[in-house]
């Protein structure tokens, strides 16, 4: 491992990168997207094309024009722009779990780096600026093209009345709700049967919460993921997959923007929370749920999955679920039934 | 002298809502519920109320001997202690901290629920080698 004796410390370390990336752009070009960002305003800044369209698509239907950025990330790789990156300062042991680099995250800095993906993101929370990099393109796992930055919006979001939630949202300008749950629990085929209904979609695996003055929800990815052998159940999702080369190792990725760009809701109020199940039944219920029950489903997938800043995620979530209505949805084997028990329940809940 | 325990708040997060706890252990990746009695308990814990105060406020709120409560009560506070939820504290006990009434229920032994599918999110990946950069990758690509 290179390291130098007196090895730059976080602040330092970002700044360095941040040189670095300035490098990168002249000998490329300057990439500047803009996207809504909650309230907020996210721009990507590239250095040249290369990984524009594999860390933008998910973003693609919350483009807006130029503008003053509420969060700048800086996104470049060292193979396409032929620029090095400053080795990493820290030693070979300080590589936690989920990426954390130890001694390199405080108040101000966050830094993970992921010897499973090679992606290191760092984030400065006094000037709101991120950096994504990665040494090459082709070590981008394909998830990460479904939910790009998920940790430097996380760490954005600390200091915001907002909280990136591992949960799926569907519904209209009038109201919606979120669907939460780890894993399998039925989220994502939840909220794809209601491109086939009047509803419409904001994320199916991670979407942004805030609770002022009122619930509300906000899509950040219009990509959806489902296990191959689902995609079968939903035929109007066939034809439709962005990787159909790779699915013997990825789940079915989905970019709807590009095929249901109406269906697309940047937010909505939230009048519900539901926690899908999957049961062998054909009629889909819905059932009360505690507040804990709803806390239980959203919180421990959403920090364990999310870095640092758990105890302020946790608080704003628990805040979320005591001030929505909380229903366990019981999913049935008609799927064409689950949109219009949703859409029933929200018609009955505008009054 | 009674033991005194507190939360461990460097490596856990829980929330009481309505009677039901639901908390995190950051360090393990595990996550935990309780019953209604496990519960109480984990609310008089946050209080400050020391081993013995707990038995006897348990038996008094259940109307129950304190005897039948003391061994459930001490066997749940070894697994709050096994799964690092709770540390032994040598700060003295509160001397009126608040006090927090059960709800409504019949007494049954405190319990603790754990889950530990997501531990695997907080496994380190393994390094197996440096590039000339100096970044570390699990294998090798190619």
């Amino acid at each position: 491992m290179l390291t130098s004796l007196t090895a730059l410390n976080a602040k330092e370390y970002f700044s360095s990168v941040i040189a670095a990336f300035e490098c990168a752009v002249k000998a490329t070009s300057d990439i500047r997207r803009y996207y809504r960002l909650g309230p907020g305003v996210l721009c990507l800044r590239y250095a040249g094309e290369a990984l524009v369209t594999p860390l933008s698509t998910a973003f693609s239907h919350l483009e807006i024009a130029p503008c003053l950025p509420s969060l700048m990330i800086h996104c470049w790789d060292s193979i396409s722009t032929e620029t090095p990156m400053p080795p990493p300062p820290w030693p070979s042991t300080a590589y936690g779990a989920r990426g954390h680099i130890i001694g390199y995250n405080d108040e101000v800095i966050r830094t993970v780096y992921q010897p499973g993906n090679d992606i290191l993101q760092m984030y400065n929370s006094i000037e709101h600026t991120g950096i994504y990099w990665m040494q090459h393109l082709h070590l981008l796992p394909y998830w990460e093209k479904s939910f790009p930055m998920r940790n430097l919006i996380h760490w954005w979001s600390k200091s915001q009345p907002l909280q990136l939630v591992h949960a799926a949202a569907v519904g209209t300008n009038k109201g919606g709700v979120l669907l939460t749950g780890k894993s399998g629990s039925g989220k994502s085929t939840t909220a794809l049967t209601c491109l086939n209904s009047p509803l419409q979609y904001a994320g199916d695996d991670y979407v942004m919460i805030s609770n002022k003055p009122d619930p509300f929800v906000y899509s950040l990815y219009n990509s959806a993921k489902l296990v191959f052998d689902k995609v079968g159940v939903l035929p109007y999702m066939e034809g439709k997959l962005s990787n159909p080369n790779a699915l013997s190792g990825e789940k079915a990725l989905f970019f709807l923007h590009q095929h249901y760009p109406k269906k697309l809701n940047t937010g909505f109020p939230i009048k519900a929370i539901f926690l899908p199940r999957v049961t062998n039944k054909s009629k889909t219920a819905l059932r009360p749920a505690t507040a804990a029950e709803a806390l239980f489903a959203l919180a421990p997938t959403t920090v364990l999955h999310l870095e640092g800043d758990s105890k302020n995620a946790f608080d704003k979530m628990g805040h979320f679920v005591k001030s929505a209505a909380t229903f366990w949805i019981d999913l049935g084997s008609d799927l064409e039934e689950i949109p219009h028990v949703i859409n029933e329940f929200l018609e009955s809940s505008y009054d | 002298m009674s033991l005194i325990y507190r939360i461990n708040s460097l490596n856990v997060i829980h929330e009481v809502i309505d009677g039901e706890v639901v908390m995190i252990n950051l360090d393990s990746g595990c996550y935990y519920t309780m019953n209604d009695s496990g519960c109480y308990l984990w609310q008089l814990i946050e209080q400050g109320f020391d081993h013995s105060q707990i038995v006897s406020i348990v038996a008094e709120e259940f109307s129950v001997s304190a005897e039948e409560v003391k061994h459930p009560i001490s066997i749940f506070m070894n697994r709050l202690l096994e799964h690092g939820l709770i540390v032994l504290s040598d700060t003295p006990a509160l001397t009126s901290p608040i006090m927090v009434h059960a709800k409504k229920m019949s007494y049954g032994p405190p319990e603790l629920i754990v889950f530990e599918d997501m531990r695997d999110l907080l496994l380190l990946d393994p390094i197996h080698e440096i590039s000339e950069q100096g970044w570390p990758h699990v294998a090798s690509k190619n």
